[in-house]
């Protein structure tokens, strides 16, 4: 590249200008706290409010929108949706937007990923008051930081197993595993009944969803307070152990996500640890094909189900007090019963409402697999936790450490390194 | 004789294996397009499924919007293309037939540009965009390409080749530059043009990353964002729609090149073969 | 990396200077536009991805930068992962480039030898490089499948076992650059195609005059007429070999155990999941600086050869 001196210096400082024009246009946007200001303060006089989501919040959002601008003229909600594909690249639209000064009032985001929010672009908190009166408040421990409700829960889901019936009572199988002990018991009948691998826990996608779940519900924290890993101990070892189990004995194929649901849906499969999310789909796929069900997610022996929450939600981003009110009653008319009702029945998730929840109990296909969801009475946890920006790559370690799991590698070595690295990271 | 009939029964064979290699992934895709949802995945191996669903389509059509989506695209690829042309024959043809200094040194920053991925600049040239109000616009999918670096490179390796007695005549004849290029130079570099037209299609109406990131109003949605409906990871992939919707957004494309294979063809030997 | 098709273009363009002096306006007019453009949406961005290296660069709201010196270089050398994406890219270009390359130009001698229906084999087998590659990922997902999919019933019929094609970390790889392949020998064998339609005739009735056919007149005859576009096809191979990002995005995403993750994908994972922008650029610098030593490199070689 033989560019001349002057032209060299001409292009330096042609970058220098550019380079303090986006810092300066982006340093604007300031995130400081607002006072919680009420709707009844504010003048909807040429408010806009912004609301970026997921394909999945597009019946929510262009529902509310007109209930919305009808009660406040004068307020414009504007709709940007995403065609991302996931909540990771949900979450990448969302911080290039705030980068390019286009900060949302309202965004929809993934449950693992409330903490990077919360640390890293100060949401406003949600007021439970601004939700309606039958909005489920147990659902309100999953969107709360430090004591504060950031988030509001909208399609929620825990993990579930999902049964291949046939298979399992073609081997003389007859009780659903609720432990992970009788899990891998019932797999070693199955798989003496058909030879191949009967049972798949996520690899990657969510890997790291059923291993918080397995870690809490042995009675351990997933994330220690001072932000380190929670299962770097015995107990955690134990708790993680059914990976290593299940290798050991050819019990689990080391494939993807992906592959596995295809091997649900296609009959190979026996349990497969996944979302209700899928049971639509499943239902479709399958229509009569085998008998299947969805039930409890095996919890590790001796322990208690505290499974976290995956699934989406709301968070206000609004820099302005009374933006921020009106941003967060939005959302209480996103969670409108019938909206509930509506996206549980399509994508089986479970109710945040306790009105959409009776209905629900009311359909006939509340006891079908597709119901699990609806009948779900738990309390779910929050899901992640890993402080400040750390979440992405700590996810990764996560999904290297189950990879590494299911190849069969010790479990006591392998957490080891993985926490070590988790730690280096979460640093 | 008879040796030559044998040759020709085994290139026939290599031919059909070769042929099936390449499209069996694509035969599969259209069988799981107008598959039913029972045997849209793993039926077997057999090509054509046990059940049909031409609602796929009807899927495809309806919830990604893909009318509007293939307009779009439509338009963002043809004026993307029509203003790569604007810039990059006159250019070419200056790279490929005129002399003046500091050329060669501008030619190697269009090779340069050719090696920058487009991965490493699509935020400052997004932050850019966005600083300037352009983003969520139609001119912000179409005005970062306004000049290919792969285009330049092509063209002038095809111009170089056009006889200079062409030019000088026309020179002769009291054109000025306009006319040169319309009347001589476009005609002499016709294939090369239909090659580069057709990559540059082929690439942004496929193109996903750019279009992510400043397209979202849905009224600005291009075909491979229109896809992502039915790519939601966590209620499962729709694979019949999917497969419809892939199927509809790339027959425009092989028509294309059904019509442009003549030219085309022609086109990037006749820059390379000397004589 | 180019220097070699460029000499021709440079011999040609001599004799004009000698007819025509004083292009030097009209050379820069129409040379403008077209940089212009260049320069405002490649190189402008470029650099300053080059100039993000040496920067904490923080995304959040406020998007400070924070002087970093040479740390987001140090950070990059030393990961790892970085390191394994950066030699999973050398094997990915090994396994793809030369491949595509001789399948390519095999694929279109065959093509080339058909009379009647030439048109016909020449669009089937250009199809493979205009499908979607996300609906593709989800065929070839099929056809990898470790139970049921195709690659392995094939396999299992001539009695090996199943090959976890993309779920094990050896073998993912080379089934992600097969399809590579798959997608790069289709457009290598539409443009040696070309190279070959327009061989002129009388070179092939001089051959057949002088009894040359066959693997003779292939090595001595077509494939040094067919040189100057091979030249062409390499670099575009070379290209599309090392910036290879869709194919893994949509089938492996770097999976598993980061045994397919290549320097772009790995640009992006820091860039836009790690929200590392510093450390993104850095790599993607590094990618640039290896790709220009290279090109510098094959020119130098060239020219040694051919001088």
């Amino acid at each position: 590249m033989s560019f001349t001196r002057r032209r060299r210096r001409a292009a330096v400082s042609v970058i220098a200008a550019l380079t303090l024009g986006l810092v300066a246009a982006c340093g604007g946007g300031s995130s400081e706290t607002a006072t919680a200001a009420s709707t009844a303060d504010c003048s909807p006089d040429g408010v806009r409010l912004t609301v970026t989501y997921a394909p999945y919040g597009e019946v929510a959002a262009g529902l509310a929108k007109p209930i919305f601008e009808s009660r406040y003229p004068g307020l414009t909600v504007d709709l940007r949706p995403t065609s991302t594909v996931g909540y990771d690249d949900l979450t990448q639209q969302i911080v290039t937007d705030i980068a390019g000064g286009a900060r949302p009032d309202v965004a929809m985001i993934g449950t693992g990923q409330l903490q990077f929010w919360v640390d890293r672009y100060g949401p406003q908190p949600i007021d439970p008051a601004a939700l309606k009166p039958t909005y489920d408040q147990r659902f309100l421990e999953v969107g709360s930081v430090r004591d504060e409700v950031y988030f509001a829960p909208f399609q929620v889901s825990v993990p579930v197993l999902y049964t291949n019936l046939d298979l399992t009572t073609g081997a003389g199988v007859t009780e659903l595993p609720t432990t992970t002990g009788e899990l891998v018991e019932s797999a070693r009948r199955v798989k003496g009944g058909s030879g191949s691998a009967p049972v798949q826990i996520p690899r990657d996608q969510i890997a790291d969803w059923p291993v918080q779940a397995f870690v809490q519900s042995a009675g351990l924290a997933y994330v220690e307070a001072d932000g380190g890993p929670g299962f770097d101990s015995p107990e955690g070892v134990r708790a993680l152990g059914i990976y290593e189990q299940l290798a050991a004995d050819g019990l689990i194929d080391p494939i993807s996500f992906a592959d596995a649901i295809t091997a649900f849906n296609t009959g190979r499969l026996a349990y497969f640890i996944s979302t209700p999310a899928l049971a639509a789909q499943a239902q479709e796929t399958i229509g009569g094909a085998f008998e299947w069900t969805v039930s409890d997610f095996p919890v590790p022996d001796g322990g208690d189900p505290r499974l976290p929450a995956g699934g989406n939600g709301w968070i206000v981003l609004s820099d302005d007090a009374c933006r921020a009110a009106y941003s967060a009653e939005l959302i209480g008319e996103m969670l409108s019963p019938e909206i509930i009702v509506e996206s549980s029945k399509k994508f089986s998730y479970i109710p945040v409402d306790r009105e959409a929840a009776e209905a629900l109990a009311a359909d006939p296909a509340v006891s079908s697999p597709m119901g699990y969801a609806w009948r779900y009475e738990g309390t779910p946890t929050r899901f992640g936790g890993w402080p400040g920006d750390s979440t992405p790559r700590v996810n990764v370690f996560v999904e290297d450490m189950v990879q590494r799991l299911t190849r069969g590698e010790p479990t006591q070595q392998v957490v080891a390194d993985m926490s070590a690295r988790i730690r280096s990271a979460v640093r | 004789m008879k040796a030559d009939y044998y040759w020709r029964i085994v290139r026939a064979g290599c031919v059909a294996v070769v042929v099936m290699i390449a499209v069996f992934p694509l035969v599969w895709m259209v069988r799981t397009s107008v598959a039913g949802a029972d045997s849209v995945i793993l039926d077997g191996l057999s090509p054509i499924p046990s059940s049909f669903d031409l609602g796929n389509f009807e899927r495809a059509w309806m919830l990604a919007g893909l009318g509007t989506a293939m307009f779009n695209g439509a338009v963002v690829c043809i004026a993307i293309l029509a203003i790569q042309l604007l810039t990059c024959v006159p250019a070419a043809y200056a790279f490929a037939k005129l002399r003046f200094r500091g050329r060669d040194a501008v030619f190697m920053v269009v090779v340069a540009c050719l090696l920058i991925p487009t991965q490493a600049t699509a935020l400052p040239l997004f932050l850019g965009i966005s600083a300037v109000g352009l983003s969520d616009t139609l001119v912000a999918l179409i005005i970062p390409f306004a000049s290919s670096a792969f285009g330049l490179f092509l063209l002038r390796q095809h111009m170089s080749t056009i006889p200079d007695v062409l030019l000088e005549a026309a020179r002769v004849d009291g054109l000025r530059t306009p006319s040169i290029l319309w009347r001589v130079v476009v005609p002499a570099s016709g294939p090369a043009i239909a090659t580069f037209a057709v990559l540059s299609i082929f690439v942004h109406w496929n193109d996903y990353l750019w279009p992510l990131m400043v397209a979202r109003d849905p009224a600005l949605r291009t075909p491979p964002l229109a896809l992502a409906v039915f790519q939601q990871a966590e209620i499962g992939l729709d694979f019949g729609a999917l497969a419809a919707g892939a199927v509809i957004i790339t027959a425009p494309i092989v028509v294309l090149f059904l019509i442009a294979q003549r030219r085309f063809v022609a086109g990037i030997a006749g820059g390379e073969i000397p004589g | 990396m180019s220097a070699p098709t460029l000499r021709p273009t440079a011999r040609a363009a001599e004799s004009t200077r000698a007819r025509f002096s004083g292009d030097a306006w009209l050379g820069a007019v129409l040379v403008t536009p077209a940089m212009l453009a260049l320069v405002l949406f490649v190189v402008t961005p470029g650099l300053l991805a080059f100039v993000a290296t040496m920067f904490e660069i923080d995304l959040s709201g406020r998007t400070e930068w924070e002087w970093a010196g040479l740390d987001n270089v140090r950070a990059v050398m030393t990961d790892p992962a970085v390191l394994q994406s950066l030699a999973n890219t050398l094997i990915y270009s090994v396994l793809t480039i030369v491949p595509s390359l001789v399948i390519g130009l095999a694929l279109a001698l065959l093509a080339n030898s058909l009379g009647r229906g030439r048109p016909l084999v020449r669009t089937l087998l250009f199809l493979p490089f205009t499908a979607n590659l996300v609906a593709m990922a989800v065929v070839f997902r099929f056809i990898f499948d470790l139970r049921g999919g195709l690659a392995n019933t094939v396999l299992g019929l001539a009695g090996v076992g199943p090959i976890n094609f993309l779920g094990d970390t050896a073998t993912a790889l080379p089934t992600v650059a097969a399809v590579g392949v798959w997608r790069c020998a289709a457009l290598a064998m539409i443009l040696f195609l070309a190279g070959l339609t327009s061989i002129p005739t009388a070179v092939h009735e001089a051959a057949a005059a002088d009894g040359i056919s066959g693997w003779v007149k292939l090595r001595w005859v077509v494939l040094p007429l067919l040189k100057p576009i091979t030249i062409f096809v390499t670099v575009l191979m070379i290209l599309q070999s090392v910036q290879v990002f869709d194919t893994i995005n949509v089938m492996t995403q770097g999976g598993p155990l980061g045994s397919t993750e290549t320097v772009l994908t790995m640009v992006w994972r820091l860039g836009f999941t790690y929200y590392d922008l510093g450390q993104g650029a850095a790599l993607s610098t590094m990618l640039l600086i290896l790709l220009i030593a290279v090109g510098i490199l094959r020119r130098r070689s060239f020219s040694g050869e051919s001088r």
